[in-house]
């Protein structure tokens, strides 16, 4: 039937409503179409009445669309087209410039006598973008949650490693307002966390050093670091404790600084126990000293006798028991000489020391014997030793000097390897004999170079140096010295 | 009328006839290889089925389609929400974790209960013989309970509740497909299969 033979009060309600209405016959011919969809895709309903939608629409007549609507003129039910399966089945432009997005429904309708189709086109798009931009905000909220989530957890984590630590663990704000106290803290200073949030760190500092923390807070303000300081504090009950402190800043989210965390650990037992060491080892050295001054004047008195015998007589089978004699009281002499040298070894801590200055400072004495010593090759590099490290330069210089043979210089530098920093001394004498570069370095090898190199690896090795001879037998003496990684700088 | 074995065997053959066709057109929209496969049918009480007594019953991703006629009642298609949302991502391939109902997913899921009880509703139309008169499909998300309540008569104590499960993308999602009757019609769906199934 024309269009113009439908009465018009079946149909002008439609064009009222915001949403796209289409009748169509079982064949696609268009019977209505109304002025939202008029609207949407600029084509009028006199235009389009009477045609047919599959031409006029070419996209729908897949199976999908079709062949639901088909069922629809079959008897079915309605079918629907969601706007993430058929998001644009009229194609029609929005204001925005994109395709409308849809939401169709095809109901069956019934007019002029005959069971059309009536097809329903809700405009989605805003729905459609705000959906879209809701899911985006969603992933980000749910990934920053899961970050928070992953946070909280390791903050947990944290705290609670924190907060079972043996050390007493406080952080402070920069005026050093105690903000956090720990159950170590409660352990070693007497003070419940109530007692102590809230107070100036400088309560637990003894009097003579309350303003010991002021100077501290400036430093974690300039951005430093403290590590292993050595201090005094005071407990609850009065006692003094020596404390070992590491203060670090704590940052807040724009990295600026707010305060400060410390990590004290009690070492007054420490402290003792080194003390208790350092006053035995006195003591051994004491008596060591006496044992050899005694030792020594008695040695003297038999070499006495020994000189005065070797001269009352004559008889050449008792001289030669006179000459063994001698030997052994000069082998006792040098093996109480040797207690003197090692007796050092180990007894102060190790110290940072600076190479060519050390080496300088140990071949001072030597300076006269005509060899030149050369330290050109060597940087101002610092290595971690026992302070008798001088007599361990003093020693490679003096028995180059002294078995060298011809030596006329000896150089010092260092290569940097994998393994660490290697020292190298090297000379230009007779070289060490292949079966003697590990010997040299045995205590009863005293008898042909004294005790030097004994020495020398036994004061490395107190901060894991190791020394070893490598050089050409008839081309000189090279000692090379490995320092390990960190012992260094 | 009895449901006997042989009607309920009928009836799981009807159903399946329209969840073929159905899958056949989701893979089509979907371009994504879905299996749709009802293994089993069994008649529940509506009332077990509801868990009316019980206020704290789940509430179901439903969409639900009335019709009326020789047979009258409610089809729907039913899921635990999350396989709802989980169906309509692997669908449109959102990836698995998209597991939540936005208005857009809720849209694409009545296109996809629409397709599935349309075309078991086609199957049963035509075992009746009758044309039926069908609401528009409703997404909802509703205790079974209230949905019976829905129907303008009483509902037959008895429901048939078909399995559904879908195979897509390397994942199985089970639902569920009911048929709510009311009162007599269950009968007249009855006489209809016994219409169609061949006497020996």
């Amino acid at each position: 039937m024309p269009p113009e033979e439908i009465p018009d009060a079946d149909w002008t309600q439609y064009d009222m409503l915001p949403v796209g209405i289409i009748v169509i016959r079982s064949d696609y011919s268009i019977l209505f179409w109304n002025d939202c969809i008029a609207d949407w895709t600029g084509m009028s309903a006199s235009e389009m009445i009477g045609t047919n939608l599959l031409q006029r629409f070419p996209n729908m007549n897949k199976n999908v669309i079709k062949g639901r609507i088909d069922l629809v003129f079959d008897g079915g039910p309605a079918a629907i087209f969601s706007p993430q399966f058929h998001p644009h089945i009229i194609l029609a432009n929005h204001p925005n410039g994109n395709l409308r997005f849809q939401s169709t429904k095809v109901v069956p309708h019934s007019a002029i006598g005959e069971l059309t189709a009536m097809i329903v086109i809700e405009d989605v798009t805003d729905i459609f973008n705000q959906t879209h931009k809701y899911r985006e905000l969603k992933n980000v909220a749910e990934k920053e949650l899961e970050e928070r989530k992953r946070a909280e957890a390791e903050m947990s984590r944290l705290a609670s490693i924190v907060e079972s630590s043996d050390d007493a663990i406080i952080s402070k704000n920069l005026d050093g307002i105690i903000t956090s106290w720990n159950y170590g803290a409660e352990l070693l200073f007497g003070y419940a966390v109530w007692e102590a949030i809230g107070k100036n760190v400088s309560f637990l500092s003894p009097a003579d050093q309350a303003e010991e923390y002021l100077e501290i807070l400036q430093q974690i303000k300039n951005g430093n670091h403290i590590s292993h300081f050595q201090t005094k504090r005071v407990t609850a009950d009065r006692r003094i404790l020596d404390i070992s402190l590491t203060v670090s800043p704590i940052f807040d989210t724009q990295g600026q600084i707010i305060g400060a965390s410390s990590i004290a650990r009690d070492i007054t037992e420490a402290q003792r126990m080194d003390e208790a060491l350092r006053l035995a080892n006195k003591k051994l050295n004491m008596l060591s000293s006496i044992t050899r001054h005694d030792i020594i004047n008695q040695l003297m008195a038999l070499r006495a006798y020994i000189h005065l015998i070797r001269e009352e007589i004559h008889d050449p089978k008792p001289i030669g028991f006179i000459e063994k004699a001698d030997q052994i009281a000069n082998t006792i002499g040098d093996q109480v000489e040797f207690t003197r040298a090692y007796q050092d070894v180990g007894v102060k801590s190790p110290v940072w020391q600076q190479i060519p200055a050390v080496i300088t400072e140990a071949i001072l004495p030597l300076q006269q014997s005509g060899i030149c010593v050369d330290l050109s090759g060597l940087k101002p590099l610092e290595i971690f030793a026992d302070p008798l490290l001088q007599r361990v330069f003093y020693n490679l210089v003096e028995n180059a000097q002294r078995h060298g043979e011809h030596v006329t210089f000896i150089r010092f530098w260092h290569e940097e390897r994998i393994e660490g920093l290697v020292i190298i001394c090297e000379d230009d004498g007779v070289g060490v004999p292949m079966e003697f570069k590990e010997k040299i370095f045995r205590r009863e090898y005293f008898k042909h170079t004294g005790f030097g190199m004994y020495l020398a690896r036994e004061i490395l090795s107190l901060t894991g140096i190791t020394i070893l001879e490598t050089g050409e037998p008839d081309k000189g003496a090279r000692f090379e010295m490995l320092v390990p990684k960190g012992a260094w700088k | 009328m009895e449901l006997d074995a042989d009607a309920i065997d009928a009836m799981r053959e009807l159903i399946n006839i329209g969840v073929g066709r159905a899958a056949g057109m989701l893979n089509e929209i979907t371009k994504c290889p879905i299996i749709l496969q009802v293994p089993s049918i069994r008649i529940e009480s509506l009332e077990k089925l509801s868990g009316t007594t019980d206020e704290n019953a789940p509430s179901l991703s439903t969409v639900s389609l009335h019709f009326r006629g020789p047979m009258s009642g409610v089809a729907a298609l039913v899921f635990p929400p999350k396989s709802a949302a989980l169906l309509v991502s692997l669908m449109t391939r959102e990836g698995e974790d998209a597991q939540d109902l936005d208005i857009m997913r809720i849209e694409t899921l009545k296109e996809v209960g629409n397709i599935i009880i349309n075309a078991v509703m086609g199957s049963i139309a035509n075992v009746l013989e009758q044309h039926l008169k069908y609401s528009l499909p409703n997404y909802q998300e509703i205790r079974i309970a209230a949905l019976a309540q829905s129907l303008k008569k009483t509902a037959d104590k008895r429901v048939v509740l078909a399995n559904a499960h879908f195979h897509l993308e390397g994942t199985t999602i089970d639902g569920n497909i009911l048929l709510i009757l009311e009162i007599g019609s269950m009968d007249a769906l009855l006489e209809g299969i016994t219409r169609m199934t061949p006497r020996d």
